[in-house]
């Protein structure tokens, strides 16, 4: 009991982007940022279903069933958020061990204790993101006898959104469990970090097609399509229809599914964690930490040895480099935008299909601007993550140093180049070439979306003070908030418009050599205006005053 | 010349230290003493200026070093109390971070790092991160980072922290010569042996303020003690440290 009330707090600290924030803080923030969608998606319908009673009872059930389903998908994709957020605690590491290791506590206790905490935080996360549509949904439920009788609706919805999060979640514990066990400590964490990447990625993304999934879901479901079974959230659609009375035989193998599916999942999830948990603990205590330098972090020192600039830019940008590229937290936090620059580009694309205007065998403004979005996001989710302190302790360093702003930003400048601007700039070009497009225009793409980013980079850099990693901030609750909304405009601008006027770029090379000269101006009056306004500053180091007036920050909650 | 003069630092209206006063002359090897929670780091950390003092002054060649902080920090060489490094980089990538920012052009970096892990025996592990060293390979690291750019004024705080024998001879003799190439060094330690061999004055703390100022051997001869343990015991411990242990050794029988 003790271990797995202690275990809750690792679980949640590893969940921490920052080390000396309150976890329970964070916790309670991150619960009511999770759990307001859902409630504000039930207290709307709780309005609409006054309406329901006009309907025919087809209707009735289609619009209660896409309901349904959107609370049980977005249950699952918060479990697996908590999974993917707390994957890093799971397995004991040598900090465990070494405290706990010297306790007579045997190892396969300790790991039965974390795997309490983890079923405990994912229930309370799930009971608390589904307990007010519940409660609107049984509220709602007397104005149509087809949505269920008021008690039964309340229990149903908790317990069918409940079991769909709690397998979704033991379903992920599992595979992490499969992949420390098969492969060795250092390639499981690497096999586990990308895994996790990809989860969070792939959550980015599924919240852009939530609206466009559900519906088809439904109509398998309501056509009888037994293949609709083997999608993970459909049984528990058919649990929750079959538990508040309705009878047809399909449902009734689906809601048999569910409970199956959820037992089979605790059950299977036992073994990996407690049968091998002395391999684990000794693993986590002989293990030696060691890294490979790296594609990234090779390219990253030859550059900065051959920028001609001092040496102060190049020490911050090679350790704004290697502090990104060997911090996971930080890579997750980039994760998240990358996901909805996904999302966002495969949903442009997507529209130019459905518009009829998109054309792989030449540059069409749907092509042209992915990899604008892509720059973008990346740029804003760096910008995002050079926020978050690294070893907030060791950061005495440079405050011996004391960097003056220019070199900070310059290298901060640089280290966005390397790792955003320049990759995606080359990319664009490969896949231009790819795609069939002369080498001409393959060329012009890539200057010109490097030049871009050059400008976005000087925009985002703007009011930036610090180096990277080593500005102490007021916490993860405070990580939570940002300026998500007021990203749209520049977002529609740098991408969407700009990449019109990139297609239109392409057909002269007059009006490229503008277009460059163009970008080159805002670029030199930006650094112009940051030279004049930073001359005489150094660098901070303390968090500034919260900003009242910032917005919900998703995708930071995400990491 | 550093000139500590009337010092106060208060943390949330504690006061961490009380009006202390030091100087240490180049080539001067001052020791800085007292136990636990006496103010030896918050005096440490406004000598370096991490810390701003809330009275008085800290000057360096008759400038206060908060003018001049820039300029002061980089002559100073600091091994902070505790080891705190970015754990994921490596000793060179580390020593590289250090000297960059000192400003040191990167040849002479290079060689400076390369002799400095070749003297520490750390060669081998060069391009292992420090998360993978033990606490006295990281306190060498952190040696080596606090000289690289020869500075005029060496501020150790509790050096020999997971120190070998052989590394701490080593560091005794590296304060020694530095001493006589005429660096002000300041060393702060709990290793009452260390600093009788090494310092020439020392300053004892006691709840914030200086409550002995002197050389080491007027120190035994004011408190009629032979070695510098016992006159620290006489003026800086008012418990009965022996009593103490008995207790302690006592309360799990109870």
């Amino acid at each position: 009991m003790l271990l797995s009330r202690d275990s809750v707090r690792n679980l949640l600290n590893s969940a921490l982007l920052a080390r000396d924030t309150d976890p329970s803080q964070f916790a309670l923030w991150s619960l009511v940022l999770l759990a307001t969608p859902p409630a504000m998606y039930a207290f709307r319908q709780l309005v609409n279903y006054s309406a329901l009673g006009f309907q025919t009872a087809a209707v009735i059930e289609h619009s209660i069933q896409v309901d349904r389903m959107f609370f049980l998908l977005y249950g699952m994709l918060v479990a697996a958020l908590v999974a993917a957020a707390m994957w890093e605690a799971l397995l004991p590491d040598r900090t465990d061990q070494e405290i706990v290791g010297s306790l007579p506590v045997r190892p396969r206790t300790l790991a039965a204790a974390r795997l309490a905490a983890a079923v405990w935080t994912v229930v309370t996360a799930s009971t608390a993101v589904n307990l007010s549509p519940a409660v609107f949904l049984a509220i709602a439920a007397p104005s149509h006898p087809a949505l269920g009788f008021l008690p039964v609706v309340f229990v149903t919805h908790i317990i069918a959104t409940i079991s769909a999060s709690l397998f979704t979640f033991l379903a992920l514990l599992t595979a992490r469990a499969l992949l420390a066990w098969c492969f060795g400590a250092y390639t499981s964490e690497r096999l586990a970090t990308g895994m996790q990447l990809l989860t969070i990625a792939a959550l980015a993304e599924v919240f852009f097609f939530i609206p466009g999934v559900i519906p088809r879901l439904v109509e398998r479901l309501a056509a009888g399509d037994r293949s609709a079974l083997l999608i993970p959230s459909v049984p528990f659609a058919a649990l929750y229809a079959w538990l508040v009375g309705l009878r047809y035989p399909f449902l009734t193998a689906g809601a048999l599914a569910a409970p199956l599916l959820l037992v089979l999942s605790a059950a299977i999830v036992i073994p990996p964690y407690l049968w091998p948990a002395r391999l684990f603990a000794r693993r986590a205590l002989e293990a030696q930490p060691h890294q490979h330098a790296g594609l990234l972090s090779i390219v990253a020192c030859t550059t900065a040895i051959a920028l001609p600039s001092s040496p102060m830019v190049r020490s911050i940008l090679m350790f704004t480099v290697m502090t990104f590229l060997r911090s996971r937290r930080h890579r997750l936090v980039v994760t998240a935008y990358i996901g909805v620059a996904l999302a966002i580009a495969t949903v442009s694309v997507i529209a130019g299909g459905l518009r009829g205007t998109i054309a792989f065998d030449r540059p069409e403004t749907s092509l042209l601007a992915v990899p604008l979005v892509a720059i973008f996001f990346l740029t804003l989710g760096l910008r995002s993550a050079y926020t978050v302190p690294s070893e907030i302790d060791a950061n005495w360093v440079f405050r011996m140093s004391q960097p003056r702003v220019m070199p900070a930003i310059d290298a901060t400048a640089v280290s966005m180049l390397m790792l955003s601007v320049v990759p995606i700039g080359v990319l664009s070009a490969v896949v231009a070439l790819l795609l069939g497009w002369n080498h001409h225009d393959a060329a012009v793409i890539s200057l010109l979306d490097i030049a871009s980013g050059v400008v976005l980079i000087e925009w985002t850099l703007r009011d930036c003070r610090g180096v990277p990693f080593t500005c102490a901030r007021s916490g993860d609750v405070e990580a939570l908030k940002s300026r998500w909304l007021g990203q749209i405009i520049p977002l529609l601008l740098f991408a969407f418009a700009n990449a019109a006027i990139q297609k239109r770029v392409l057909l002269s090379d007059r009006v490229a050599a503008w277009y460059l000269g163009i970008a080159l101006a805002a670029y030199c009056i930006q650094r112009l205006r940051r030279r004049c306004a930073t001359r005489h500053l150094t660098v901070v180091f303390d968090a500034r005053p919260v900003d009242t007036l910032a917005t919900l920050d998703l995708s930071e909650a995400i990491g | 010349m550093l000139d500590v003069d009337e010092v106060w630092k208060s943390y949330r209206g504690v006061s961490a230290v009380r009006g202390l006063t030091l100087h240490a002359a180049p080539g001067d090897v001052v020791g800085l003493l007292g136990p636990n929670g006496s103010g030896k780091s918050t005096t440490v950390r406004m000598i370096v200026g991490l810390l701003r003092p809330n009275r008085g002054r800290i000057r360096w060649r008759g400038v206060d070093i908060q003018q001049q902080l820039l300029g002061y920090q980089a002559i100073v060489g600091y091994i902070p109390e505790e080891p705190r490094l970015y754990a994921y980089l490596s000793a060179s990538e580390y020593l590289e971070l250090v000297g960059g920012l000192r400003g040191i052009p990167r040849p002479t970096l290079t060689r400076r790092i390369n002799r400095y892990l070749e003297i520490f025996g750390l060669d081998t592990d060069r391009h292992a991160p420090l998360s993978a060293f033990s606490k006295g390979m990281r306190q060498k690291v952190l040696i080596s980072a606090a000289l690289i750019h020869d500075p005029e004024l060496v501020v150790l705080d509790e050096p020999n922290s997971g120190l070998d024998v052989a590394a701490t001879l080593v560091l005794r003799s590296l304060v020694a010569t530095l001493a006589e190439r005429g660096k002000a060094i300041i060393y702060s330690s709990h290793m009452l042996d260390a600093v009788e061999k090494i310092c020439q004055q020392v300053v004892i703390l006691r709840n914030g303020s200086a409550i002995a100022s002197t050389s080491v051997s007027r120190l035994r001869e004011l408190t009629e003690a032979t070695t510098l343990e016992e006159a620290f015991t006489s003026v800086a411990i008012d418990q009965d440290v022996a009593a103490l242990g008995r207790e302690l050794a006592s309360v799990a029988l109870s």
